[in-house]
């Protein structure tokens, strides 16, 4: 029998524009487990403004931060950990370009462009390598161990 | 999300007179949880539909309408009393009925008052009313998300060090304003208006210089807060929908602040932030609306321009300008309209022209989801109507048609 490629995890977030719409993050789960991939866990968040600095650090500084900071802590949001064979790329491609207001014109299947709002509020989060998603998880997520799942 | 007063409702007229004259009729379209209730159970309204509710059940005449980004605001006089009407996404009590709603939305009356409703405004999860006397005098009355300071009540999520949820789910009133408000409109998370003393104030979300302070502001602000390069002039018009603002005044000078990332603030170039308001050097402006991305001016010869990134109005070939460029319509156009990513135009025959990016809500009316380059005409039933005022929500809109 061939070996499993296997699992991959990574973090989502459905940011807090998401989640002030209550008929979304529904909605948006089932489009995830329609593409194969697994819901492991998921979490509802509200974030203070330490919070959010906490998790973009490596922003501070840039122009952008302070909007981002901004927008993570407007309302309620959620973090999910998702996995398959290809989890980081899997749901990268599902949510789209980093700006809605293009993905709109030149990727409009993707989540961003279906219900990303703005580029600021661009709806969603996830991982961008192995090492990043390993971070991330284990901040949002202290009880999850990805070496433990992948045994 | 920008504001119209369509009609004047005048207190205290007979009540026979006021239903006999009352002929206007409601139109909606996009997607229908933000909308008051239509018969039809799907999720987007492709074409307008025709409603009746809030003017049957009130026995009134619609008064100001407002569409923020998944909620409305309907407001209605019977000739002794107004009424507001709110419909859509209640997460945060941006409907005013004093509760939050958690499962899906909600409807119901925010506010019934003796005086009239002037003008109503909306934003990402914020409203406004703002009623007036029979002096003229004006009061505002803020509900909503407030975690930005955006209902100008002097809360916000700034007043605490722990995470929690700042928000009013009914209308509270806010002081701080000198003069009555001429003028009022909401950007996603923060609110810009103007009194008849001569003053501009903004509050709520600050980082893009949404407020338009000062180089050195950009921080958010809990209470209306004098924009100063505006003191002193006379506002003709305010516009605003996501991120920044443009400022009409009675000399024709427009003037912009907040994001400009895609040129949409007019100044020839891309600019991230402007912190204070810059003039554009463009004048002989009669109107003006703010999308996200791209904005639209209207001349006094009846022409539309458009500036920045999206389904400009300039055809396929063109989704990106640093300088205005006409928008081809063959009829004299006299209000113009624009949400994030659609914009509208009202000509002078009562015809309405849509254009923008299209989507899962079918917000542009035009009977699909498709993205549309050019205006289009929007066609409401067989008999022909006229469209005397528009409020564009990010995906709906509410139209008052003759």
């Amino acid at each position: 029998m061939a070996a499993r490629k296997p699992l991959q995890y990574t973090l989502a977030l459905l940011k807090p524009d998401i989640c002030a719409n209550p008929l979304l993050p529904p909605k948006i789960i089932d489009t995830i487990r329609a593409r194969e991939l697994n819901v492991l866990e998921q979490k509802p968040l509200l974030w203070s403004q330490a919070d959010a600095e906490a998790f973009y650090g490596e922003h501070r500084g840039k122009f952008f931060f302070e909007r981002l900071c901004g927008y993570m802590t407007s309302g309620p949001f959620m973090a999910l950990v998702l996995s398959s064979p290809n989890a980081i790329k899997d749901w990268r491609a599902l949510i789209g370009p980093t700006h809605p207001v293009r993905a709109r014109i030149n990727a409009p299947d993707t989540l961003r462009a279906l219900y990303g709002l703005t580029d600021t509020r661009n709806s969603f989060h996830g991982s961008d390598s192995p090492e990043n998603a390993r971070q991330e998880i284990e901040f949002f997520f202290k009880d999850f161990h990805i070496d433990a799942h992948q045994k | 999300m920008l504001l119209r007063y369509s009609r004047k409702c005048t207190a205290g007229l007979q009540r026979s007179i006021h239903t006999a004259t009352n002929a206007n009729s409601l139109w909606v379209w996009g997607l229908r949880s933000s909308l008051p209730p239509v018969t039809e159970n799907v999720e987007s309204i492709v074409q307008p539909k025709q409603i009746i509710e809030p003017i049957q059940h009130h026995d009134g005449k619609i008064c100001s309408i407002a569409a923020g980004w998944g909620h409305s605001l309907i407001a209605t006089s019977d000739g002794y009393s107004s009424t507001v009407h709110s419909y859509g996404l209640n997460r945060s009590g941006q409907l005013g009925i004093g509760r939050q709603s958690f499962d899906s939305c909600d409807r119901g009356v925010a506010m019934v008052s003796d005086d009239q409703i002037k003008f109503l405004a909306a934003g990402r999860e914020h409203s406004h009313i703002v009623s007036q006397d029979e002096q003229g005098r004006t009061k505002l009355f803020s509900f909503g998300n407030n975690m930005y300071g955006q209902l100008g009540t002097g809360k916000s999520k700034h007043d605490s060090p722990v995470a929690e949820q700042v928000l009013e789910s009914t209308p509270v009133q806010v002081d701080g304003i000198d003069g009555n408000i001429t003028h009022i409109a909401c950007g996603l998370d923060n609110t810009v208006l103007a009194t008849d003393k001569k003053h501009v104030y903004s509050m709520g979300w600050g980082p893009d210089g949404q407020l338009g302070l000062g180089p050195d502001s950009s921080s958010d602000r809990s209470t209306p807060t004098l924009v100063p390069l505006m003191e002193g002039k006379h506002i003709s018009k305010l516009a605003g929908s996501t991120d920044f603002s443009l400022v009409l005044t009675d000399e024709g000078k427009l003037w912009t602040w907040g994001n400009s990332e895609y040129g949409q603030g007019m100044l020839s170039r891309k600019i991230d932030r402007i912190l204070e308001p810059l003039e554009t050097g463009i004048s002989d402006v009669v109107d003006i609306a703010a999308g996200g991305p791209f904005s639209i001016i209207l001349k006094g010869n009846g022409e539309v321009y458009s500036c920045g990134y999206g389904a400009l109005g300039l055809g396929k070939g063109i989704i990106e300008t640093l300088e205005p460029r006409r928008v081809q319509i063959d009829e004299r156009i006299t209000k113009i309209f624009a949400v994030q990513d659609m914009a509208a135009a009202i000509s002078e025959s009562g015809q309405l022209y849509i254009w923008g990016l299209g989507g899962h809500a079918g917000r542009l009316g035009l009977g699909h989801l498709e993205h549309v380059f050019v205006p289009q005409k929007v066609l409401f039933d067989d008999s022909p109507r006229i469209v005397l005022d528009l409020a564009l929500g990010t995906s709906h809109a509410i139209c008052i048609c003759s």
